[in-house]
């Protein structure tokens, strides 16, 4: 995966995080289209919200503000300390998988993302109601790759428009639009 | 909380070094198993002991293949044991031995009494147990270490590559994008800076 690709990937370590805050800022635009939901490049959809927490934190400076409880990103003063230049430090996110409305069963996974080293903890994994030792490992460790593959996903789609001059300059203007900064 | 219940908090890691398609899977357990977790050496003034240690039982002194390898997963635990002494009490060890002293304590001496007090100390002391889950995917490489406390990943991942003689590489930012994009997006990826939504 690292060994022999064409740029020295452990030279970047450390050097790239700018690309985890755009990468929040760009899912809390998301999130707030169409409620959150998106379809994956393999055409599975699923609902991104954040909630309950987020951090967001003065691009030069030491001064946070932390806003708690219910849909925080939907918070005018939220959205105020963005449109001030503020850039998300950490938030909880929460992904839905299944639609509850066409009879879906829903799967849900909650968890506090920083964006420094696109640092990822405290998950709670969807419920799983086995007792045999094997078989709850199993589905543990499916649900928690499941998640992995979901972040893959919303990081490879960013990226895909990131790293695409035209495309990104386009989707910047939309989104300065949705701040308000246009 | 770990990985048979509860929240999950970890390091993950890209490990390299072995097809998967080819693992010897009894040499991988000779190599966690020379990597197990030793007890605190009192004798030599340890303050510290760590290793592997089996998924089920963290006393066991080897650990069992069949708690060991699931389908495509590895499973096993860090084991660490510290001894933690209190200043307090080095203090009056070390008052006592003085005691036993007729005439002034040298500099020297005073350095003696106290590496005798600490190793009084260390005798009488039961260590701290703490052990952290690991689960390595063989197949997508990718291991997740149940702790974030960069003192701890600090020691298992150089214990872990010296043992396993496999390299570990943490996933963030960077090696994260690096799983997900080809050749030409990664040289794409690098030559990028920040854009104006997080930059002044």
């Amino acid at each position: 995966m690292l060994e022999n690709r064409s740029v020295d990937v452990k030279n970047m370590i450390g050097n790239k995080d700018f690309f985890s805050r755009e990468f929040l800022i760009w899912l809390w635009y998301m999130s707030e289209l169409d409620q959150g939901h998106i379809k994956l490049d393999d055409k599975t959809s699923i609902t991104v919200f954040i909630e309950d927490k987020l951090v967001l934190e003065e691009l030069l400076g030491d001064q946070e503000d932390l806003f708690k409880g219910g849909v925080p990103s939907e918070s005018p003063e939220a959205k105020y300390a963005l449109q001030s230049g503020k850039i998300i430090k950490e938030c909880k996110i929460k992904i839905i998988k299944g639609n509850a409305s066409l009879s879906e069963q829903q799967f849900e996974w909650i968890f506090n993302f920083k964006a420094t080293g696109f640092n990822i903890s405290g998950i709670k994994l969807p419920s799983v109601d086995v007792k045999d030792y094997k078989e709850k490992l199993r589905e543990r460790m499916f649900f928690l790759e499941e998640l992995y593959d979901y972040l893959g996903a919303l990081y490879k789609k960013f990226l895909n428009i990131r790293l695409d001059k035209p495309t990104w300059d386009n989707e910047l203007l939309k989104i300065k639009e949705w701040i308000g900064n246009d | 909380m770990g990985i048979m219940g509860g929240g999950l908090t970890f390091k993950a890691y890209i490990v390299e070094g072995y097809d998967f398609r080819n693992i010897d899977y009894d040499l991988w357990l000779k190599r966690l198993n020379r990597g197990s977790f030793k007890p605190v050496n009192k004798e030599k003034s340890e303050k510290e002991a760590f290793g592997f240690s089996d998924s089920k039982d963290i006393f066991a002194e080897e650990l069992d293949f069949r708690n060991t390898f699931y389908d495509n997963y590895v499973y096993f635990n860090f084991r660490r044991d510290t001894l933690k002494m209190q200043k307090s009490v080095i203090n009056h060890y070390v008052k006592e031995i003085e005691k036993t002293f007729t005439k002034k304590v040298t500099k020297r001496e005073l350095k003696e009494i106290k590496a005798r007090a600490e190793a009084k100390y260390i005798r009488e002391l039961y260590p701290t147990i703490a052990s952290y889950e690991i689960i390595w995917n063989v197949e997508t490489g990718i291991l997740y270490f149940l702790t974030q406390s960069k003192a701890v990943n600090d020691k298992f991942t150089e214990w872990f590559e010296r043992n396993m003689e496999l390299e570990l590489t943490e996933v963030e930012t960077a090696t994260f994008a690096a799983t997900i994009l080809n050749d030409d997006e990664l040289i794409q990826f690098d030559k990028k800076s920040p854009s104006s939504l997080v930059s002044i």
